[in-house]
């Protein structure tokens, strides 16, 4: 087996430099997706550098409408956070269903964000809460962090340092769980700002998207009822293994009314 | 690899050093610290076993490196209590019996403890969601759910009562529970020999080729490599093929073809997963690198995945080229064509009872040891039956002589039948341990489990059902397609025929039963006994057969089911499928779930549901099992050859201290409680006094292992036929130092009375006089010791009703299981909390079956396409409602125990009764597992539901 550790870092700069000079290496904070993997390996490789104590990835600040939380911040934290709570409640809840208690104990913001995973909870809210990702090189949308197919999603030698989020008039978000994996099989997060109205997928299709058919409907009349069975949204639905395409179309259609019931 | 750097945790309090690099958490504590209680049930980071704490937060052990938490605080199970007094919440765990085999408990408890310090008082439904991340396969968590509740409560471990009697027919607290909260329990991959090996298998990634050439060259030079063993070696030893016991034959009279299963396959693989070569290493981590250098070249063979498919697809073995490994009939084939031929009505089902793996939660392992001074091997092995596995291995496959191997099976995470039988893992190792002269141990892991455990079911079923006029049933036709998988496993063929088409009669009393089941071979991991086998199939084609017919014919199932079960006054009652039931009373139990379940308001429940929106259905299922296998005689006309007796051996120390050896095993069903309630009654000892000892070939004389809810019955049966004799031998004692007749002694609360002068001396003066035979007449042998052999005259039959409520989500297929109720007959019960479990563990493996487990393949490939628990969905807690439960008691059974047997029970009456309130609440039967996305596809198509409603 050969896994080593760079030396731990104690600040971000000391983080990017070692990246810098050292282009394989991966940061790992949390592990809840990087461990496992590696374990399954029969031979497994990786040069690692941990970053879940940097100092500048953590926090949990509100400020100018937006909750910026830090990548390092770990599920426990953030979903019994009082700040989390009082701009977003939407966000605890929904940060509150990962996956289950060990996972949240140790599973982070930019962990989750940087596995690549199209399943993670928190892309539904990222996307459906306008948010702007930093890194140590700058800023990034949410769209296009998740627009990107290819992993990993940050450039090399970058380390995502926080989440911006706007914080909505009011927002809601309702999955469906796979039974086996426990992950989201299809889950939508809505939000509402004046007359913004945003509505993120995860699992509907190949990737966590916005559904401008949903919005333009919610957007009209902020209701449950708003969405019928025979709403057209966009093609391309995922038909696979864990569920068929006109299954999904259904789960996005009636979570997407819980999720409007849980916002208002 | 530079030299691995150390890392620092303060682990239970104490500062200890580890290796960094690579290390996982739980690595470091079960190998570096010893600390075995923290345990690995799968790869994956689901099941939860090793669940530690991280500074007071509940973590997976197997998701962290240590690198990444130097200098931090860890608390294992072993770290939770104080000087090896019950924390708390294990206190609660022991007093609710929240647990069974232990396997899952210490993260189970870990995360408990993580919950109750972050919710002082959680609801039952954040209890559940919070054990979310740990899986238990036993106990279907309403225990679990009663401690943590318990414990919120705050009930001081002092206020805790232990004091329930120990008697039979009392629940006092486990015997077993304090090794298992204390993570003092020992399972095989916590064994360890001096100079431990460690090994790991190649195994095919087809589903059906030759195997042209295994090249293991690169691999033999790794260093650390000790040895690699490969299909070669074994032929060239002359060691033989596994395969089943039981000899099945056609209905032509010819016998069962086809299925031996090579220890490790040298020209040809036959399903993926199946092992080719097995490397033994100084550590698992060069084995498993080693392995991944082995080259093996192939020639890929058609293959066959579909039962439906097999005859006539490629030939999986050249002595059965139909793929066929036995057409076999039974019963009265002109009495049911009679029968259909003058009905008023038949009823049709096609079915299909869908593939499941047993996933007990602790892998299977084995730990092989040579000891060359004695020619002798020591085998440690997750068995349910150590005695079958040292003969199986000594007689079928040659590895040993049988009184030159001795198997041990410690503490087993349950099995559920996966571990009854002899795989080819073991038989490798102990080569290997002779062969290369170091003790050889593999731990599957769970992604092994999945590729080669034995599954279960996998059946596929034309059945008829003949009624006349009042719903009377006539004849029942069932044609069964088998499958067997890719070899014959050590039961294979004893299940879809003999465990199957002789339960075919259930609890009615149709006059004729004809059954053909056709057994086949497909490029699948093998199928063997599963929780109930046969009997579980048999009951769900009953019993889903039997609401179609109320269907078709308009009458209440309930009402069907009544005009049909065999009365109280027909026993002893002889079906016309072999069986004699001795004793039963179907309509107690009947009445009392219908009562229970209030199943005369259910129509107004089911009109309330609708105007909320959703779908609601109930569902019966009656049942009768055969349990207490098995008398010798059917055994052997059903071509075994075994008896299935059981024995038992007791063995009082000069200090009157009582040893009870046992043939049975306990992989998680409380034998050293419950064998030692019913010593403890035989001789008025109390726990304190008393050892039970199993799973150990050289301390237990003889036995034939625990399956088919057979322990009790057959083997508590043993036990008191031991007890016996001890007593009439203590009588002797008794008579000789007070000078009087053993006739006259008699026995009682610990002390041996003269019936005519009143006189007595006590158990532990005759006790030590037997040991101290200073005045001994000479007739009068010293020593005090008893063996018994029981073999049962019939099978013993449980019986019960079991109801499910549901309530379905149109709009997604969601399920609720509203109510689920079992009122069961399970004779006398010996410890009713055990029971309890028992009937929890095998209804959470029912409901499993019905809404959330099939193991699948893909057609086209032959891959599996459910090996690992991210693909096989196990009910966690919040998928499980609280069951309700209660039994009734029909006159005993014919043994001496007068127990009936209760491990199957859930796992046979479960699925059909759920399957059933599916098919209720939808107007027509769906197929299992019925998952979300089939239910939300059934509503769209359901009478019962238009979508109008809306």
């Amino acid at each position: 087996m050969s896994i080593a550790f760079l030396p731990r870092p104690g600040t971000l700069e000391e983080a990017l430099r070692l990246l810098d000079a050292n282009p394989a290496a991966q940061p790992i904070a949390g592990g809840q997706f990087l461990v496992p993997a590696l374990g399954r390996e029969a031979r497994p490789q990786a040069n690692l550098m941990a970053i879940d104590k940097l100092p500048e990835l953590s926090g949990i600040t509100k400020l100018d409408g937006r909750l910026t939380i830090g990548a390092g911040e770990c599920h426990a934290r953030v979903t019994s956070s009082d700040v989390v709570a009082e701009a977003i409640p939407a966000l605890a809840a929904l940060v509150g269903s990962i996956g289950d208690p060990q996972v949240r104990a140790r599973g982070t913001l930019g962990g989750a964000l940087c596995s690549g995973d199209p399943l993670i909870d928190y892309a539904a809210a990222c996307l459906g809460l306008g948010a702007v990702l930093q890194t140590s090189r700058g800023e990034l949308s949410a769209e296009d962090f998740f627009a990107l197919d290819s992993q990993p999603r940050l450039l090399p030698a970058d380390i995502l340092k926080s989440v911006a989020f706007q914080i909505p008039n009011r927002a809601g978000y309702a999955k469906l769980k796979q039974s086996a994996a426990g992950y989201a099989l299809v889950g939508v997060f809505v939000s509402q700002k004046e007359g913004d109205v945003r509505v993120a997928v995860i699992g509907g299709w190949g990737r966590p998207v916005r559904s401008p058919v949903l919005e333009s409907v919610l957007a009209s009349r902020f209701a449950p009822d708003s969405i019928v069975d025979d709403l057209p949204i966009e093609e391309g639905l995922l038909d696979d293994d864990l569920a068929s395409a006109d299954y999904r179309r259904a789960l996005v259609l009636e979570l997407t009314r819980r999720a409007v019931h849980n916002a208002i | 690899m530079s030299e691995t750097r150390r890392i620092e945790l303060i682990v239970n309090g104490r500062r200890c050093d580890v290796p960094g690099g690579g290390t996982r958490l739980v690595d470091a504590l079960r190998e570096d610290l010893g600390l075995s209680g923290t345990h690995i049930g799968c790869d994956t980071a689901q099941c939860g076993a090793c669940t530690v704490h991280l500074g007071g937060a509940a973590v997976k052990a197997c998701t962290l490196l240590t690198e990444q938490i130097a200098n931090a605080h860890i608390t294992t199970i072993e770290g939770v209590g104080k000087r090896g007094q019950l924390h708390p919440v294990q206190a609660a765990f022991k007093q609710h019996h929240g647990l069974q085999c232990g396997f899952c408990t210490p993260g189970m408890v870990m995360g408990a403890i993580s919950l109750l310090e972050a919710n002082p008082d959680p609801s039952e439904a954040q209890i559940r969601a919070s054990l979310s991340g740990n899986l238990c396969r036993c106990t279907g968590y309403q225990n679990i759910v009663a401690a943590v509740q318990s414990a919120a409560r705050g009930v001081a471990p002092s206020e805790i009562s232990a004091t329930s009697s120990q008697r039979v027919g009392n629940s006092p607290e486990r015997v077993e529970d304090d090794r298992f909260l204390l993570g003092h329990g020992n399972y095989v991959a916590d064994t360890r020999f001096q100079g431990q090996a460690f090994a790991s298998f190649v195994r095919s990634p087809h589903a059906h080729a030759d195997i042209v050439d295994i090249n293991t060259i690169a691999a033999g030079a790794v260093p650390g490599v000790i040895g690699i063993v490969t299909g070669h070696e074994i032929d060239a030893a002359g060691f033989g093929s596994l395969t089943c016991g039981w000899q099945v034959y056609s209905k032509d009279g010819s016998p069962m073809i086809g299925g031996a299963r090579p220890i490790l396959a040298k020209n040809r693989v036959r399903f993926v997963g199946d092992a080719i070569a097995m490397v033994v290493a100084e550590t698992l981590e060069i084995a498993n690198a080693a392995m991944s250098l082995i080259d093996v070249e192939y020639q890929i063979r058609p293959h066959n995945v579909r039962p439906e498919c097999a005859i006539g697809a490629q030939a999986l073995h050249t002595d059965a080229p139909e793929n066929r490994c036995f057409d076999w009939a039974f019963g009265d084939d002109t009495g049911v064509r009679q029968a259909l031929d003058q009905a008023d009505h038949v009823v049709e089902l096609d079915l299909e009872n869908n593939r499941l793996i047993p996933n007990a939660i602790e892998p299977r392992a084995a730990n092989a040891y040579y000891d060359p001074g004695r020619d002798h091997f020591t085998l440690y092995v997750t068995s349910q039956n150590p005695h079958m596995a040292r003969r199986v291995i000594s007689e079928m496959v040659g590895l040993a002589p049988e009184h030159k191997l001795r198997v041990i099976s410690p503490d087993v995470g349950g099995g559920f039948g996966s571990k009854i039988f002899i795989y080819p893992e073991e038989c490798a190792c102990l080569f290997a341990a002779k062969w290369f002269g170091v003790p050889v141990k593999w731990v599957a892991t769970r992604t092994e489990s999945f590729l080669c455990d034995a599954h279960g079911r996998d059946h596929r079923t034309c059945a008829k059902l003949a009624l006349d006029a009042e719903g009377r049933f006539l004849g029942l036709e069932v044609k069964t397609t088998a499958n067997l998988g890719a070899y014959l496993s050590s039961f294979a063929a004893f299940v879809p025929s003999y465990l199957y088409g002789t339960m075919l009669a259930g609890p009615y009393t149709t006059p004729a039963v004809y059954c053909e089941v056709e057994a086949v071979y497909t490029n699948t991991a093998p199928v063997d006994a599963y929780r109930g086998a046969g009997r579980p199939e048999a009951t769900y084609l009953l019993e889903t057969l039997v609401d179609a017919a109320a269907r078709q014919i308009g009458m209440d199932p309930v009402e069907l089911r009544r005009r049909n079960l065999i009365p109280l006054d027909a026993f002893p009652y002889q079906t016309p499928v072999a069986l004699e039931y001795d004793t039963g009373n179907y309509q107690a139990h009947l009445d009392a779930a219908l009562a229970q379940a209030d199943y005369k308001g259910f129509d107004g429940r089911r009109r309330a549901a609708r105007e909320k929106g959703y779908l609601r259905g109930i569902g019966v299922s009656c049942y009768v099992e055969a349990c207490g296998i098995a008398p010798s005689a059917v055994a052997g006309a059903l071509g075994a050859d075994v008896g299935l007796w059981e024995s038992a051996n007791l063995r009082f120390t000069p200090t009157a201290k009582l040893q009870v050896f046992t043939g049975s095993h306990s992989h998680g069903q409380g034998h050293e409680t419950s064998f030692a309630q019913i010593a403890g009654d035989l001789f008025g000892l109390s726990f304190d006094d008393i050892e039970v000892i199993h799973g150990d070939t050289d301390k237990v004389p003889m036995g034939m292992g625990t399956y088919g809810s057979r322990s009790l019955v057959v083997g508590g049966s043993a036990l008191v036929k031991a007890g016996e004799k001890l007593i009439a031998k203590g009588k002797i004692i008794a008579a000789h130092l007070l000078d009087d007749t053993p006739e006259d002694m008699a026995f009682g609360d610990g002390l041996f009375r003269s019936q005519s002068s009143n006189r007595g001396v006590s158990l532990k003066e005759v006790v030590h006089a037997a040991y101290v035979p200073h005045d001994y007449p000479e007739d009068l042998e010293p020593g005090l010791e008893a063996s018994a052999f029981y073999d049962p005259l019939n099978f013993s039959y449980p019986s019960g009703t079991h109801i499910c409520e549901v309530e379905i989500n149109p709009s997604t297929g969601e399920i609720r299981i509203v109510r689920m109720i079992a009122v069961d007959d399970f004779g006398v019960l010996v410890h009713p909390a055990i029971v309890e479990g028992q009937v929890h563990g095998g209804l959470a493996q029912g409901i499993g079956q019905a809404l959330f487990e099939v193991a699948r393949y893909d057609t086209a490939s032959g891959q599996p396409l459910t090996a690992s628990l991210k693909t096989y969905a196990l009910p966690r807690a919040a998928d499980l409602p609280t069951f309700e439960l209660e039994t009734t008691q029909s006159s005993g059974a014919q043994n001496p125990l007068g127990a009936k047997g209760c491990g199957e029970a859930g796992a046979i009456a479960a699925p059909p009764a759920v399957m059933n309130a599916i098919a209720d609440a939808l107007g027509q039967p769906i197929a299992m597992p019925a998952t979300p996305e089939a239910l939300w596809r059934a509503c769209r198509n359901s009478p019962q539901w238009t979508g109008k409603d809306r």
